[in-house]
């Protein structure tokens, strides 16, 4: 790893709020870690009855990766016996030609979208490891200049694509066009957390528990500290889960604030449904905005 | 629970998040909406984080379904409620969750600790 720190910001989503339409950009900087998100990305599509493609590193074979795989959830090798789960690669997805270029390659996903649609699957879904960029010898350019102009592939919304980057291999300054330059970016893990904040407001994103409880209270308390007009927000929609221990730790930080008089709290309904659960803990300052984003 | 066959799963803290995926994905596969499978997968986790916290740093969970139902157990190996009234705010709230719950001494089912099950029913069984 170069220290490329990895920052959140406004689109900043944990894999599991990806759906067709989405381009993103993923990273790793472990070999096991890698796996972590292609298998969440992966088993999603398969219960959405999306068809999934599945390039990784092209130094493991395809059963090496299906096993891997298998080991997140069960039904990787039943989808991959009736087709709905395929392993591949950025070599063979664009031969017969010998060089990547991003018109043949934007070609063949179009093919391959088009394909998964007559099969009868709602749309497709790819997750591509880059390290396909040193296998066939391409210049980073080369693959910056397809990421930014690929938009045409996602306004179909029956298309979605994860392009997972080692931070060991890639360089920073690299890595930081390429977060910013993809319309959405990913949680480095499935149960981080991690949060952006304007002032008076906090925007959280991931799983907020036991393991991640200390971001999270971390996060909030920085949104009361000085807050203009003495009104805050608490942006809660892009998180994916929300414990019984941080939605009442939620209530007490915004019950113990002496410089917020309105504290917006913006959610999903089954977090809102949460909050509502622990309303004795609410105080009069607390406003609930609940927001139908999926997100 | 792929194909009807029970998920079973032994974990620790570092396993929750993936806990709460795999019983996000076969809440799904039983039938259960979207909110359903959040409510369930929050229940689940409260009861998987009280057997870290009280029951040992570790438990196992059995997931089922049966009949129009999702059924899931978690154990742990601690001290269990020995007769007590179970505490906790986490527990509160997974029996506000779901259809039915119970707590068990683990003597009961031949483990060492607590047994909690709970049942969420599925949208059509629900719905009649």
């Amino acid at each position: 790893m170069r220290g490329y720190l990895v920052r959140a910001d406004a689109h900043t989503i944990a894999v599991e709020r990806m759906r067709l339409g989405d381009h993103a950009f993923a990273h790793y900087a472990d070999d096991d870690v890698r796996w972590e998100v292609p298998a969440v990305f992966v088993f999603r599509g398969l219960s959405r009855r999306e068809k999934v493609l599945v390039m990784m590193d092209p130094g493991c074979s395809a059963d090496d990766a299906c096993e891997r795989l298998a080991g997140f959830g069960g039904g990787a090798e039943e989808a991959r016996d009736r087709g709905q789960l395929v392993f591949s690669s950025m070599r063979e997805l664009i031969s017969p030609e010998k060089s990547f270029t991003a018109r043949r390659q934007l070609a063949r996903l179009r093919q391959e979208t088009e394909l998964a649609r007559h099969e009868g699957f709602a749309g497709l879904r790819t997750v591509i490891d880059m390290a396909w960029v040193d296998d066939l010898g391409m210049d980073v350019e080369g693959v910056m200049h397809r990421e930014k102009n690929a938009d045409s592939l996602f306004e179909t919304r029956q298309y979605a694509e994860i392009c997972a980057y080692d931070r060991r291999w890639f360089d920073p300054a690299v890595l930081e066009e390429m977060r910013v330059s993809h319309p959405v970016a990913l949680l480095e893990r499935p149960g981080d957390l991690q949060a952006h904040h304007a002032p008076g407001e906090v925007y959280l994103i991931g799983d907020a528990d036991m393991a991640t409880g200390d971001i999270f209270r971390a996060a909030v308390r920085v949104a009361f500290e000085a807050p203009p007009d003495r009104q805050a927000l608490v942006d809660l929609t892009r998180l994916c889960f929300l414990s019984a221990g941080c939605a009442g730790d939620l209530l007490r930080l915004i019950g113990q604030t002496g410089a917020c008089d309105k504290v917006v709290v913006r959610c999903r309904p089954p977090q809102a449904k949460i909050l509502r659960r622990l309303r004795v803990m609410w105080t009069g300052g607390l406003v609930l905005e609940e927001t139908g984003d999926s997100r | 629970m792929t194909g009807g066959a029970p998920l079973r799963m032994r974990f620790t803290g570092a396993d929750l998040p993936r806990l709460r995926l795999r019983v996000g994905a076969a809440a799904a596969a039983a039938g259960l909406d979207e909110n359903r499978c959040e409510e369930l997968v929050l229940a689940v986790y409260e009861l998987a984080s009280n057997a870290i916290l009280h029951g040992g740093g570790r438990g196992r969970l059995l997931l089922s379904r049966v009949g129009g139902s999702v059924r899931c157990q978690v154990s742990d190996d601690g001290p269990g409620f020995v007769g007590t009234a179970p505490p906790g705010r986490g527990l509160w709230l997974a029996r506000q969750l779901t259809d039915g719950i119970e707590v068990d001494d683990g003597a009961d089912h031949g483990v060492a600790g607590a047994v909690v099950t709970l049942m969420v029913h599925c949208r059509s069984n629900a719905a009649t």
